[in-house]
């Protein structure tokens, strides 16, 4: 009866056993100690990072590394127990694993790696230049002040929209920068890199033009007949490389007296209507009509164009009726 | 006995041949091919009171020697309210509706004086600065009508009595073409031989045109306009041919007055 009472209490000890029973089964495969260690577990993209783990056999035999990831790559030979993980471009969460293998056998371990938004260089303030309105031929020095958020170097790429650089352009946070010979605003660009991220920041110098503004009469045309009272539209465009700061339209009588008619601010498409002009009487006859326009520069350049008109003198009564 | 019969024969073959006569009279208005030639009208709006007329009416002077008889000219002496002081003494109101009807034609902005009209309707030159203004418009359009073919014939006769004009006239449409609802108007013009006074219209007779309701192809038709009041003893007058409201001249010519 004992003996039948003691199989009885040993099966159940066995049966209840049976989980710690493949745990020392399970003992025989690698055991990884502190799991999987990384350099860094937040990086950024493209950073490299010391992925390591330490297993140890519990058998005799050698272990077999394997590392896996969600992103990024490992930097071959990978079947070590110490191997090198490139972070991806594309920012987030990505899992490195690692299993290690012996005969009985598979053993893994995981780590999470957040890769972080990359910090694009910080530009102190703008772009400096040593000159804002320059003459034609005139040397800018252009300067930009910036700092790298993660260690390493900065580097610089300059553009502009027309001009030269003074014996080409470097990798350099200051360039000169030649003004070319046509007017007008140019934009200075600089790139700033840090590998990983950039930041770019613009500056436009107005180039100084002597030339004149460019005016043409579009209405009426040359000659054109008005009578006394009759209400004359004059339509103007003008450009000049600076832009056109203001617009006049003159009326000169047939003996030679200017009257200013209206004046025009900038316009931005260069066109111009006037319509304050009545063909009065000292008008009548062979009289001007005369466009001027100012550059928007510090010259203040000027160019005109005018026609004639014949202004014909004639006699209503009220109200347009005689 | 013989030479009746030949009378005879000779009669019936110039009857036969009749129609055989070929028709090649330009006047003719049974020819097909007939035309006539037309002075220009030229009729100018003005008051000798106001400055830019001056300068209009020496152009009308100026075409005049150049144009000669090609040209008929004339002025008609318009009220104006810039004339305060009745500077222009030959003015007659009822110029002011003769001018409406003609500037509204044009429809060219206001009504306004100097106004010159080229046979109504073919040309308009209004304004002026200088003498040259006006002559340097007139002159192109007068240069492109010049000489063109008429289709009518007009002939008048004046009779005065007393101060009463009477006046017979014949019209015909040339080309052998029937025509119909013309007007024909009687202006009474005077040179009172002063400065800007040498074409004074004195009586025109508007509105009341003589009506030609119709003319048969190749047919012409006369009539008589009787007892025309005249005052001023006029120099002469001009004769036009329209059409029933239309202010384009087809036919102008000239007739002194037998005083």
């Amino acid at each position: 009866m004992v003996t039948k009472i003691l199989k009885v209490v040993l099966i159940i000890f066995i049966f209840l056993a049976c989980d710690d029973l493949g745990t020392l089964l399970d003992d025989n495969k690698p055991k990884i100690d502190g799991g999987l260690k990384v350099s860094k577990d937040k990086v950024y993209p493209q950073d490299t990072i010391n992925c390591s783990v330490d297993a140890t056999n519990p058998i005799e035999g050698d272990l077999s590394y394997a590392w896996k990831n969600t992103g990024g790559r490992f930097i071959y030979p990978t079947n070590l127990s110490t191997v090198k993980w490139i972070a991806p471009n594309e920012s987030g969460n990505y899992t490195l694993t690692v299993e290690v293998t012996n005969t009985e056998g598979t053993s893994d371990a995981s780590k999470k790696i957040e890769v972080l938004v990359p910090q694009q260089p910080v530009i102190n303030g703008n772009i400096v230049l040593s000159a804002t309105s320059v003459l034609a031929l005139d040397t800018v020095t252009a300067s930009v002040s910036a700092t790298n958020p993660r260690p390493g170097p900065l580097s610089y790429t300059w553009s502009k929209t027309g001009g030269n650089w003074v014996n080409g352009i470097f990798d350099d946070d200051t360039v000169k920068w030649i003004a070319p010979l046509s007017g007008g605003n140019y934009t200075l660009t600089v790139v700033v890199s840090n590998g990983l991220s950039s930041a770019q920041t613009s500056r436009q110098v107005n180039v100084v033009s002597s030339s004149a503004p460019i005016v043409h009469i579009t209405e009426p045309v040359n000659n054109a007949l008005s009578y006394l009272g009759d209400p004359i539209k004059v339509k103007a465009e003008a450009a000049h490389e600076n832009g056109i700061s203001l617009v006049r339209l003159y009326a000169i009588t047939p003996n030679d007296i200017d009257s200013l008619i209206q004046t025009k601010g900038t316009s931005i498409d260069g066109k111009y209507t006037f319509d304050k002009l009545n063909a009065y009487k000292d008008l009548v006859g062979y009289s001007t009509l005369k466009v001027e326009a100012e550059a928007q520069n510090q010259l203040k350049t000027k160019g005109s164009d005018q026609i004639s008109i014949q202004v014909l003198g004639i006699h209503v009564g009220k109200n347009g009726r005689e | 006995m013989f030479k009746y019969i030949f009378k005879l024969i000779v009669l019936t073959i110039l009857l036969l041949s009749c129609s055989d006569i070929e028709r090649d009279n330009l006047l003719d208005p049974k020819n097909p091919d007939s035309y006539s030639g037309t002075p220009i009208l030229i009729e100018a709006f003005v008051n000798t009171a106001l400055e830019y007329d001056i300068f209009a009416l020496q152009a009308l002077d100026q075409i005049e020697t150049n144009f000669g008889n090609q040209v008929e000219i004339i002025e008609y002496h318009r009220a104006h309210p810039a004339d305060t002081s009745n500077k222009d003494p030959y003015v007659n109101s009822i110029f002011d509706e003769l001018h409406d009807d003609y500037a509204e034609f044009y429809d060219d902005g206001p009504k306004a004086v100097p106004d010159i009209y080229i046979n109504g309707s073919q040309g308009r030159v209004k304004g002026a600065y200088d003498m040259a203004s006006v002559y340097s418009r007139l002159a192109p359009i007068i240069t492109d009508i010049i000489g063109n073919q008429c289709e009518y014939a007009l002939e008048v006769d004046l009779a005065v009595t007393g101060n009463l004009l009477n006046i017979s006239y014949r019209i015909a449409h040339l080309g052998n073409k029937s025509d119909e609802n013309l007007e024909l108007h009687t202006i009474l013009v005077k040179d009172y031989e002063l400065p800007n006074a040498n074409r004074v219209v004195n009586y025109v007779s508007y509105p009341d045109a003589e009506l030609i309701n119709k003319i048969d192809k190749g047919g012409y038709v006369k009539g008589n306009i009787n007892d025309i009041s005249i005052t001023n003893q006029p120099d002469y007058a001009i004769f036009t041919i329209t059409k029933q409201e239309s202010i384009t001249v087809l036919k102008t010519i000239k007739k002194e007055i037998p005083w």
